[in-house]
């Protein structure tokens, strides 16, 4: 059974249709990347799975279940976890705070909830930032932060919106190694991303939207010489 | 300092006034001070923790303030046990107004907790069956209270003032438990960033609603004990916004989300409110904002935030 | 022409920018590449003068610049395209465009800069009046590209243009920085996306840790061994 299923997901603002019919699955123990123009509405689709908006028709279902309908810290305790766009920390905290936070979604004794957050922030490298306050951060780092706490609250299935936006090469290859790391980890993901190399790699399936409609979907190397998703997306070469 | 021995010394600053000194001016005084305090600390819950600054938090004071009044003088119920019910009923007064102010966020959230500050001191003032309106209510007489052979004197300041202190070390003591408590760290991710909060797993409604019943039982609380030692309540006297305003210059200048804060916070006010009070009768809050604006912008902190951190600092 | 030495800043203590000394020659697209929190957004900062030096001095053509404030700096010519956009997302895309010409030198020239920056970018003429927040990544970063222009440069700051946009923007991205420096704006391109930057660039410049590692030109700089395996993950 698919670990996620989206189906004929549709979401309307006022008279624009941002997200149209649309339907994929995501396997459990895969990496899904969900590619397409700005403005396509990948976004959209994150915060309709995540509960930050409720779809104006469709069904959304975790392993079986539907999720529409719950708010975001129900959806989270369920076991889908998220990262944002623009990176939200809290900004006065400490590194370590801001997961201690999250994992208390699971771990109710601040003691054992600290120590996870510890070893999840080792995990992504932060270790030597712990007293650090999250502000003070650099972009890698806090988006590394970002996924820490989302891996703190345990879940199945983590979506990450444009992680790699803003790093360099070498971050970007770094990033992706924690990624397969993740999934090697038994926990699913759906990304997020513009950085076709990072997508190219460690992606086991591709799905495009264009327009709020899905014109893509499947693995890297098919999706990639698609001629719809070359002229709406690609342009003329994959760097 | 321990926690235990700083608790203990709490306690022993806190008791021992009225055995130093029986000018009535100064018992007052002190009163005033812990009453302050008292309502600093309960807007801080919300404020100072959760970050949702209500600007209404009248409502709470006059609803807890009119219930035990009309519990007295209506069901010669004894204002202490009025009291108590007048902080319950502001906290089921806070249900529906969270239901529907927290919808909002930021500064909106602000004004529509001024908006229902504003209806709630309208609804007293017409509803004269229930309040009296404006002509208000007043206690002639406390009930008489006999302990062993000795009677309580009302005359004096003396009940009234370890009555209100115990009021006010419950209200710091909330606070400090409030922020060991897994609630306490949760409101202050909500207040750092709501969303990011609430995709971590933190129910965020859930969360403030609380907080707010918790802060609208302590201000009704205190609005019961200002029936029961000021003797007499009207609309404008429990329900101005300037009482709203206080509240938040207390908690903000004395230190947002602290214990100590609100402490500091009562006495700077009351220490301003003595200097005005006989020159400036509206004037005094034109004063509050500007001293708020001082302290946001050069000691955000408030007055015991930042000497914490200078604290920390030193070589 | 556009001199930079011996530059120190910093953020109160925390020192970004150490002994910084650059030159960017007039008519050049000059890129700058470096790891996050290399110092690359806050070297721009302090050319527009969002930021003071500790020590050092910037000059545009032997005039000292880094104690004008960043109004005169534009006046002057160097227009920063901040990261992000930073448009104003309830304005129309023609009023963000008309913003960028309101400094005073700027204001005769505007209905030609605004005519000129429609023919660059013909897809802002469709959706002048459409409003700023709802465009699409791309279509942003033209505007506020665009609005940079409006203010007549003669040298035009970039910080990531590219970021967060589809690989098909990216392109039409590059090919518009390459057309504007065609008609003789200098170009200080700040970008994560190393390869293309170098490989457009006729000179360019790595920073480490707030010092500046390697320069080059361009192709010097994509062939360099450490610049490959450092910024290209090859």
């Amino acid at each position: 059974m698919p670990l996620l299923t989206v189906a004929d997901l549709t979401k309307d603002f006022g008279g624009l249709r941002a997200v149209s019919r649309l339907s994929f699955d995501a396997e459990p123990g895969e990496i899904l990347g969900l590619i397409g123009p700005n403005g396509a509405g990948k976004t959209t689709v994150f915060n309709l799975v995540t509960g930050f908006l409720r779809p104006t028709a469709g069904r959304i279902l975790l392993a079986g279940r539907s999720v529409v309908g719950l708010r975001p810290h129900a959806i989270t305790r369920r076991g889908i976890a998220r990262t944002f766009q623009v990176v939200k920390p809290f900004p006065r905290l400490s590194v370590r705070e801001n997961v201690t936070l999250a994992a208390f979604s699971h771990e109710a004794a601040r003691g054992r909830a600290e120590r996870l957050a510890a070893q999840v922030l080792e995990r992504v490298g932060l270790q030597d930032k712990l007293d650090s306050r999250a502000a003070d951060l650099t972009l890698g780092e806090q988006k590394r932060l970002e996924i820490a706490r989302a891996l703190a609250t345990d879940p199945r299935l983590l979506l990450l919106d444009e992680p790699m936006g803003g790093l360099n090469p070498r971050e970007v290859n770094a990033a992706c190694a924690l990624v397969e790391q993740i999934r090697a980890d038994g926990v699913s993901v759906i990304l997020v991303e513009h950085v076709m190399k990072a997508i190219m790699r460690i992606s086991n399936r591709i799905v495009v939207i264009h327009h709020g409609e899905k014109i893509a979907d499947g693995p890297p190397e098919r999706v990639v010489n698609d001629p719809g998703v070359i002229a709406a997306y690609l342009g003329t070469r994959v760097v | 300092m321990t926690r235990g021995s700083a608790g203990a010394a709490v306690l022993v600053l806190v008791l021992v006034p009225p055995l130093l000194t029986s000018n009535p001016f100064l018992l007052h005084l002190a009163i005033t001070v812990l009453l302050w305090t008292l309502l600093g600390a309960a807007w801080n819950l919300l404020g100072g923790f959760a970050g949702q600054v209500s600007f209404g938090h009248s409502t709470f004071f006059g609803v807890g303030a009119y219930t035990t009044m009309i519990l007295y003088l209506k069901g010669g119920l004894a204002p202490w046990y009025g009291m108590v019910l007048g902080g319950m009923v502001a906290v089921l007064v806070s249900l529906p107004i969270g239901l529907i102010c927290f919808r909002l966020r930021g500064p909106y959230f602000s004004l529509s907790t001024l908006a229902v500050a504003e209806i709630v001191r309208l609804v007293a003032l017409n509803w004269e069956g229930l309040t009296n309106g404006p002509v208000g209510l007043l206690i002639t007489t406390l009930p008489r209270v006999v302990w062993g052979g000795w009677t309580l004197n009302w005359e004096s300041k003396v009940p009234f003032y370890y009555m209100i202190a115990i009021l006010a070390l419950a209200s710091m003591l909330a606070t400090y438990r409030l922020s060991r408590a897994r609630l306490g760290a949760y409101l202050l991710a909500i207040r750092e960033d709501e969303d990011a909060a609430e995709s971590v797993g933190i129910d965020t409604v859930r969360a403030k609603v609380l907080t707010l019943a918790l802060s609208a039982f302590f201000t009704g609380l205190g609005g019961g004990f200002y029936g029961l030692y000021f003797r007499y309540v009207d609309p404008d006297a429990v329900f101005p916004i300037a009482l709203s305003v206080e509240m938040v210059f207390i908690a903000v200048v004395g230190g947002l989300a602290t214990v100590i804060g609100p402490v500091i916070g009562a006495v700077f006010l009351t220490t301003i409110g003595e200097m005005f009070r006989e020159r400036f009768l509206v004037g005094h809050l034109i004063f509050y904002g500007l001293f708020m604006m001082l302290v946001i912008r050069y000691l955000p902190e408030g007055i015991w935030g930042g000497t914490r951190r200078a604290w920390a600092k030193r070589p | 022409m556009l001199r930079v030495e011996a530059l120190e800043v910093a953020y109160g203590k925390i020192q970004a920018l150490w002994g910084i000394s650059v030159e960017i020659p007039e008519g050049q697209i000059v890129a700058v590449v470096g790891a996050n929190g290399a110092g690359k957004t806050t070297m721009l900062k302090t050319l527009s003068g969002l930021l003071r030096p500790m020590a050092g001095r910037i000059s545009l053509d032997d005039r000292r610049i880094d104690l004008l404030s960043p109004a005169e700096i534009v006046g002057l010519g160097v227009v920063h395209v901040p990261e992000g956009r930073k448009l104003f997302p309830e304005m129309t895309v023609l009023d963000n465009l008309l913003v960028g010409g309101y400094p005073a030198g700027a204001r005769s020239r505007r209905p030609q800069r605004l005519e000129h920056v429609f023919t660059v970018f013909p897809r802002l003429a469709e959706r002048r009046r459409q409003l700023a927040g709802t465009l699409s990544g791309g279509e942003q970063q033209m505007v506020a590209i665009g609005r940079g222009l409006m203010a007549g440069p003669r040298i035009l700051m970039l910080d990531e243009p590219s970021l967060g946009l589809a690989p098909i923007m990216v392109q039409e991205m590059f090919g518009v920085i390459a057309e504007i420096n065609r008609t003789g704006v200098t170009v200080l391109l700040v970008e994560q996306n190393t390869e293309h930057a170098l490989a457009l660039a006729h000179r360019g410049f790595v920073l480490e840790s707030g010092r500046v590692a390697l320069s080059g030109t361009g192709r010097e700089l994509l062939a360099s061994p450490q610049v490959r395996e450092a910024y290209l993950g090859l």
